[in-house]
């Protein structure tokens, strides 16, 4: 088919817009690799840092990340999971909870993340940390209403719910309807036929969801910067209720309140490359797993 | 076994199922209109009609598949053994492990051929090993397949050919003991050769089940079946012995349609 004017106008829009993709991610990893890379070393990702921030590794931040991480995806992605399957195998068409439910995921999807640092700090730090403090806890200083990993943990775990949800519920429905026709015939419960054929046909599915949500949430830094995430703590927490370090977090402290922004700038490449290269394994192990789930259906 | 033994018992016909006044409806849609039809045990009905004439909404009707669609409604009543399997306080689970189905298009699991037929026993909560392995290979010696897989009983069965598939459906199917067996345009997908195996299976299985399938063929009806049921605009046109309904019409409709005048 031969190109008329207008559709080399388009080819031509589209291709400065990839060029300019492509130069703005080049410029961007080139530049955090040319100057992160030299920091990198075993006591930089294994060390605590120094009292002025910039000497030593970073070895908390990655521990906190990692515990941040791990805790949200227990508490986020079962629920998730159950929500998408209750609108995708339970809930009927004109069901009014259904509705409800995916007007409030479509939502939650659009709030801006500074927000649910806000919603955290208020409900789960001064409304059930605070409620707990009241009920559990006799002394006057508080245990649990009190920025801690685990307030961090729940908040960015409501952050990535709509990404868990969305992505599993495409991944049920792409299970083909025959299969769970079969498995009703054979006289499977409805919970039978989601367990035994509907989620573990949609399993890489599921998982690739997950691990976009992980690595969204890994790499958030607005919702915990009231809920948790400490400026500078060169130990390893160890208990659920204390505060954190977090590379994200670590990033914009190094950046902003570091006594020599420009003695910094190596560790902030060095942070900023290694919370790069766990974001993005995340999404390329995500990306494979997706190409498996859709080769997996040919019925 | 014993149980619907006692049930025959109870009642007087010979008819394995009955239906009275059937009716389904999709939303505003009547698919399905006042059918009253009679299924006698260990013989081959064939449902006949135009595409669009309420013949497969009536087969699922008769498992409570349709209770899976959302917005379809039954009415009437479906005697199973001389029980409305309707009635509140009857689980369609149990409907569905006495009444079989197999589909147009053939669905194994993407599983091993052992794995599809063992799967009804395995939910039914079977687990001696000796009995499923017993089991697979009884459902798939019932289905004539075991020859051709028994060396692959562990290989994928998206692995076999469309008519192979279509008969591990069966086997899954014979597995769990079913009474009952709905079959939907089972071969309607399969080449003539594949065809002519699972026709050839049907009168097999005629011997021991209650067999009830929808065709848009009707010389597969007239191979297959014992009685036919003819089903035109939702509506039961005419019902008979295959022979007599194929020779004999008594309906107008029946015979144009028969002669292929319209369809």
């Amino acid at each position: 088919m031969k190109y008329t004017r207008k559709d080399w106008l388009l080819v031509g829009v589209a291709g400065i817009s990839v060029g300019v993709i492509l130069l703005i991610l080049a410029v961007l990893l080139g530049q955090v690799v040319f100057n992160g890379a030299p920091v990198i070393s075993m006591e930089f990702l294994t060390e605590s840092p120094g009292a002025d921030m910039v000497s030593g590794g970073i070895w908390p931040a990655i521990y906190g990340t990692v515990y941040v991480t791990l805790l949200m995806t227990l508490a986020g992605v079962p629920v998730g999971i159950a929500t998408a399957v209750y609108l995708s195998e339970y809930a009927s068409a004109s069901s009014r909870l259904a509705r409800l439910v995916r007007l409030a995921v479509n939502n939650l999807a659009g709030v801006p993340s500074i927000v649910f640092g806000l919603f955290g700090l208020g409900f789960f730090i001064i409304f059930v940390g605070g409620g707990m403090d009241a009920l559990l806890n006799d002394g006057p200083t508080p245990v649990w209403g009190k920025p801690s990993i685990l307030w961090a943990s729940l908040t960015l775990a409501v952050l990535t719910l709509p990404v868990v949800i969305v992505t599993t519920e495409e991944a049920l429905k792409r299970v083909p309807r025959e299969l769970r026709d079969a498995s009703l015939a054979l006289g499977a419960t409805r919970f039978q036929t989601v367990y035994k054929v509907v989620l573990p046909n949609a399993k890489s599915g599921i998982l690739t969801g997950v691990i976009l949500a992980v690595s969204r949430g890994a790499g958030e830094v607005a919702p915990i910067i009231f809920c948790g995430a400490a400026n500078f703590l060169p130990y390893l927490p160890t208990d659920p209720r204390d505060m954190f370090m977090h590379l994200g977090y670590h990033v914009y402290a190094l950046a902003t309140q570091s006594p020599n922004v420009d003695a910094a700038r190596p560790t902030l490449f060095g942070t900023v490359l290694v919370l790069l290269t766990l974001t993005f394994s995340l999404n390329l192990l995500a990306v494979i797993l997706r190409a498996r789930s859709r080769a997996a259906f040919r019925l | 076994m014993s149980e619907s033994e006692a049930a025959i018992a109870e009642v007087p016909s010979s008819a394995k199922m009955e239906t009275r006044n059937v009716s389904v409806f999709y939303g505003s849609n009547h698919a399905v209109r006042n059918v009253d039809l009679d299924i006698p045990d260990r013989s081959v009905t064939a449902l006949i009609g135009p595409s669009g004439c309420g013949k497969s909404s009536y087969l699922r009707a008769l498992n409570r598949m349709n209770d899976t669609i959302d917005g379809c409604r039954v009415e009437g009543h479906i005697l199973l053994d001389g029980q409305n399997i309707y009635s509140r306080g009857i689980d369609p689970v149990e409907v569905r492990r006495r009444v079989g189905m197999v589909f147009q298009k053939s669905n194994p699991f993407p599983k091993s051929v052992f794995d599809n037929v063992a799967f009804g026993l395995r939910i039914g909560g079977e687990t001696d090993k000796d009995v499923i392995a017993q089991r697979v290979e009884e459902s798939l010696k019932g289905a004539a397949l075991w020859d051709e897989v028994k060396d692959r009983l562990q290989s994928s069965a998206l692995g076999l050919s469309g008519g192979q598939q279509q008969r591990v459906c069966i086997a899954r199917c014979l597995a769990v003991w079913p009474e009952v067996i709905l079959m939907d345009e089972p071969a309607s997908a399969l080449d003539p050769i594949a065809t002519a195996k699972i026709e050839e299976l049907i009168r097999e299985l005629r011997e021991r089940y209650c067999i009830v399938i929808v065709t848009h063929s009707m010389q597969q009806a007239a191979r297959v079946s014992d009685s036919t049921a003819f089903f035109y605009m939702g509506e039961l046109v005419e019902q008979g012995k295959t022979e007599e309904i194929f020779t004999r019409p008594t309906k107008k409709r029946t015979e144009e349609y028969i002669s292929g005048r319209f369809g």
